[in-house]
């Protein structure tokens, strides 16, 4: 008969495993340290493009016209006492700036065409929804073609110093992420005067297009540190609480190491591929504590069942461990693969932090299916001699429970 | 619990649902859109768009009695019909004109219409399941209380705990007013931990345009009175407030106002929140002493009347300004003006310096609303930035468009990975987990959480988890049924096995949820919201809602769900 798969006969191999993944991870640490985002080190950063003004509005007329975009659709909503009036100007209707000019004419407002491109095109940042007035709006159009590259904006920026640029999303979009550190004392509108002037004198005040900005100063960083830091050291004495309660001891701080792998293994992840570290970071690695320990105990729940099942006096908890294991082996893989394909498209479709965010728990999902399967019951094989087992003693007083 | 019951409280649940869901089905697909723009405007917009169209009203009204006073009502005037306590059979122009005694009370009747129908759009709107600013664009600012200058000017008086929260809360009222008056909708402005304040500001994104409304001052003024044309205009428009208004809601200045002097209504804040006239002032021109020279404000009773008064203390240079005008003026009105509208009118009796006691026949809400205004002109305890994000309008739309796809595949994967492998139970958990869903919108929506990305994230994430407690279910029924017993046997020992270890592998999961939703920063929070909401909601659905599908088709008796596609001999 062929001997049925046990668990246990691999912990050397899991262990050395885990082990060196996290040893690499602490070395990377403190070779390279973290790729730190802007929410952990104090700095401004700013998404432009750069793109040629198309045209530029203005409106005198009655009542309030307001210009927005939605999708790369650009509309104009009039409102007046009489009500409100919105006109969409749909890019296949009105194909390049020239017929968005002449509409927007038709409709009361004057316009300057400064450079004729496709309508569809249109690279709208801060702004929107603009309140058209008097002095005029100026609406940009991206090219066909990349005239600016990432280069040119490292170029137009030497001047500041330490500046970080990056290319977001794909390269033909020319879209640039521009990170500058913030001293202590120094204010946001001083850093962001700084980047978009250098980057005014380089291609033209009216040809930038800033998408979005984030400024995080000193203060906040070093508290969002220590907030995730006592999050997490919260969390892990709670359900360590939670688990000694309805477990044992053993079961606890089996528990509790397994997902301290998970922890560092998160951690070390992002050291070895460069992701930069945020806030989500932090989510990502607590989401996966969450997820990893509901695994565990789903494993460990077994084990408890199957000691207290057990026959005679001596109960061989090894081969318990790696039975229980075994019987719950379809039901982790379905669950991860259920979160997995739920995660999956999040990562691969999303852009900016969440695809970040994504990524990180895909990683945290497979790391903690395989600590709750391959180093829990290790933990749990060393713990229990320990802690010898008193199968009186083995809480479970409740068989079954039913809501019905 | 018998099947009847069970099936009530499933039903019963469901009700609760669609209901808190109501109005966020009502905002996206009932109101108009046009309706939606106007409400969306601040209350004083909506203010001047009810005067207007008012003004219309009357006019039009008034031109129809004159042409064909017989002619019936049309149908864009008919709610006016029910504004009217004698109701005749049959209405006409004239019937429903005459009906109103002056046309002040014509104007006020449809001024009412528009106001009530708006603000009530507008409270709506807040009580709907919104986009967060990084699905729809804005600016979110995180300030904190600068204590070291409030020490420096306080005599090196740090503020405790109490005192800050005390101070912050002002600087919160003063923040509020002020971004209303930029006319920005629904910003959001609320305290966080002890020392600082958020404000989310959708839409906005120009940084300089929140910095003029975080560090600039209110305009407050004190203008004199001028009592003959103030009794002149008001005898005029007071009667008629709809000559006094043209079409935008603007005020009309008659001729005889001579240059030097202006116009200006005083506004008391009604019961909605919008500001209500309640007469008119003419002003002279010349500023007696504008609110730089303000130093504190406050509501208290008056020694020996015992009605409420306003006090405000002013700085040296102020007092003397204002201690030399006073004694000029004895007996002459002084007006209180904020932007250009006035808040109180106060008659001079004495020659005042520092201490200014304001006292009038106002009650004590309007005493306090008083020194509120006064004390807006400057912030209790200076703010600093720590943080500012802003996102502009299309990126947010950009990132909905593609979370929107990942969500919708990845939900059509789950539910496609349960039937594969389950056959028809597959299809019981894929009920119970989009009843799941219901419910987490539901709960979201009503607890008026704004759906951002990171809970968008979190809601995924917690579809794909959902579904576990289901999984845990099944391999135990599987394992049951392996034994040898019967469909029924095993589905009922299967459920009773598995609730401790979903139990306690979801209070475990549910835990870290909380600690994150307390402790961690806002995108953090948006996402352990959905995921603890998403979580318990998991156990109702899997534990109860799935078993009673089962007890549907599978009795003591008859009736079987296969597990899987594969049919056993």
């Amino acid at each position: 008969m062929k001997k049925p798969f046990d668990i246990l006969r691999y912990r050397y191999v899991a262990l050395g495993a885990s082990g060196l993944f996290i040893l690499a991870g602490i070395i990377l640490f403190f070779v390279l340290g973290f790729n730190t985002g802007i929410d952990f080190g104090a700095g401004y950063s700013e998404r432009v493009s750069i793109a040629p003004a198309g045209l530029s509005v203005s409106y005198s007329g009655e009542g309030t016209a307001v210009l927005s975009v939605d999708s790369r659709v650009l509309s104009l909503t009039i409102r007046t006492p009489e009500g409100v009036e919105e006109h969409v100007l749909d890019p296949s209707l009105y194909p390049t700036t020239d017929d968005i000019a002449r509409e927007l004419e038709a409709l009361g407002c004057d316009t300057v065409l400064i450079s004729s491109e496709k309508s569809g095109n249109l690279i709208s940042g801060f702004g929107y929804p603009a309140t058209l007035s008097a002095s005029p709006f100026i609406v940009n159009f991206a090219t066909d073609t990349v005239d600016v590259t990432i280069e040119d904006v490292r170029e137009a920026l030497s001047g500041i110093g330490s500046v970080n640029v990056q290319t977001v999303g794909f390269e033909s979009e020319a879209i640039y992420q521009i990170r500058i550190p913030v001293e202590e004392e120094s204010g946001r509108a001083a850093a962001e005067s700084l980047v978009n002037s250098a980057l005014a004198d380089a291609f033209g005040a009216e040809n930038i297009v800033v998408m979005q900005s984030d400024f995080v100063g000193p203060k906040f960083s070093s508290s969002l540190f220590r907030d995730s830091l006592l999050a997490l050291a919260i969390a892990l004495v709670l359900i360590l609480g939670y688990v000694a309660l309805r477990f044992r001891l053993a079961y606890s701080i089996s528990s509790i190491l397994a997902l301290a792998h998970d922890v560092f293994a998160m951690l070390s992840f992002v050291l070895i591929f460069r992701l930069e570290v945020s806030s989500t970071t932090i989510a990502a690695v607590l989401t996966i504590i969450g997820y990893s320990i509901n695994n565990t105990i789903v494993i460990f729940d077994r084990v408890r069942e199957n000691i207290v099942k057990a026959q005679g006096g001596i109960v061989n908890v090894d081969g318990i461990i790696s039975l229980s294991v075994r019987q719950s082996v379809t039901r982790t893989i379905m669950t991860s693969l259920t979160t997995l394909v739920a995660i999956v498209p999040l990562a691969i479709f999303s852009t900016g932090d969440i695809k970040l965010f994504a990524i990180n728990l895909t990683w945290g999902i497979i790391a903690g299916a395989y600590s709750s399967n391959f180093l829990a019951p290790a933990f749990l094989h060393y713990f229990h001699r320990l802690f010898p087992v008193d199968k009186i003693k083995e809480k479970k007083e409740e068989e079954e429970y039913s809501l019905v | 619990m018998k099947m009847t019951g069970r099936v009530l409280l499933v039903l019963l649940v469901l009700a609760v649902a669609a209901l808190l869901l109501y109005p966020t089905i009502r905002w996206y697909c009932f109101v108009p859109d046009s309706a939606k723009a106007i409400a969306a405007g601040s209350n004083e917009d909506i203010r001047e768009y009810s005067r207007g169209q008012a003004a219309r009203a009357v006019n039009a009204l008034t031109a129809m009695l004159r042409t064909d006073r017989d002619q019936a009502v049309p149908e864009e005037y008919r709610y006016l019909e029910d504004e009217v306590e004698n109701k005749p059979d049959e209405w006409t122009v004239y019937l429903l004109l005459s009906s109103f005694s002056t046309e002040g009370e014509l104007f006020s009747a449809v001024e009412k219409h528009y106001r009530e129908e708006l603000l009530d759009i507008k409270k709506l709107s807040g009580n709907v399941l919104q986009l967060g600013l990084d699905l729809r664009g804005g600016m979110s600012v995180v300030l904190e209380a600068d204590t070291a200058s409030y020490a420096e000017s306080h005599d090196g008086h740090v503020p405790s705990g109490s005192e800050l929260t005390e101070l912050l809360s002002g600087d919160i009222e003063i923040l509020t007013s002020r971004i209303d008056e930029f006319g920005v909708s629904e910003p959001d402005i609320r305290l966080q931990g002890s020392d600082q304040i958020v404000i989310e500001v959708p839409g906005e994104t120009d940084p300089e345009r929140v910095d003029s409304f975080l560090m600039g001052r209110g305009a407050l003024t004190f203008c004199l009175v001028d009592r003959g044309l103030t009794e002149r205009v008001n005898a005029e428009y007071l009667a008629n407030p709809s000559r006094a208004f043209d079409e935008h809601g603007a005020l009309i200045s008659p001729s005889y106002i001579p240059s030097g002097f202006t116009l200006a209504g005083y506004y008391t804040e009604d019961e909605y929140g919008i500001e209500e006239l309640v007469q008119f002032v003419v002003l002279d021109d010349d500023i007696v002493l504008d609110g730089s020279h303000l130093v504190s404000a406050t509501m208290e009773r008056d020694g020996m009347t015992g009605r409420p008064a306003v006090n405000f203390r002013l700085d040296s240079e102020g007092a003397s300004i204002f201690h030399r005008f006073t004694s000029a003026h004895i007996g002459d009105q002084l007006a209180v003006v904020m932007d250009g509208r006035v808040k109180s009118v106060a008659v001079i009796n004495d020659a005042i310096s520092s201490d200014v006691q304001l006292t009038g026949s106002f009650t004590e809400e309007e005493a306090q609303s008083l020194a509120v205004v006064l004390r807006t002109s400057s912030l209790p305890i200076d703010l600093t930035v720590v943080s500012q994000q802003g996102v502009g309008a299309s990126l947010g739309s950009d990132s909905v468009n593609v979370a929107l796809k990942a969500i919708l595949v990845g939900f059509l994967l789950v539910i496609l990975c349960m039937i594969v492998y389950y056959g028809p139970a597959g299809i019981i958990a894929d009920v119970a987990l989009m009843m799941n869903f219901l419910m987490m919108i539901a709960v979201l929506s009503a607890m008026h959480f704004t759906l951002t990305l990171s809970s968008i994230a979190g809601l995924v994430l917690t579809l794909g988890m959902a579904i576990d407690a289901n999984v845990i279910i099944y391999e135990r029924i599987k394992e049951e049924m392996e034994e040898g017993l019967s469909v029924y046997e095993a589905v009922k020992l299967g459920f009773g096995r598995a609730f401790w270890t979903i139990m306690d592998s979801n209070v475990t999961t549910i835990i870290a949820a909380i600690v994150l939703s307390v402790l961690g920063s806002s995108t953090v929070k948006g996402f352990a919201n959905t995921l603890a909401i998403g979580v318990a909601c998991s156990l109702f659905t899997s534990l109860f809602v799935s078993h009673l599908l089962f007890d549907f088709f599978i009795s003591e008796e008859k009736g079987n769900v296969w597990f899987s596609w594969r049919r056993k001999k």
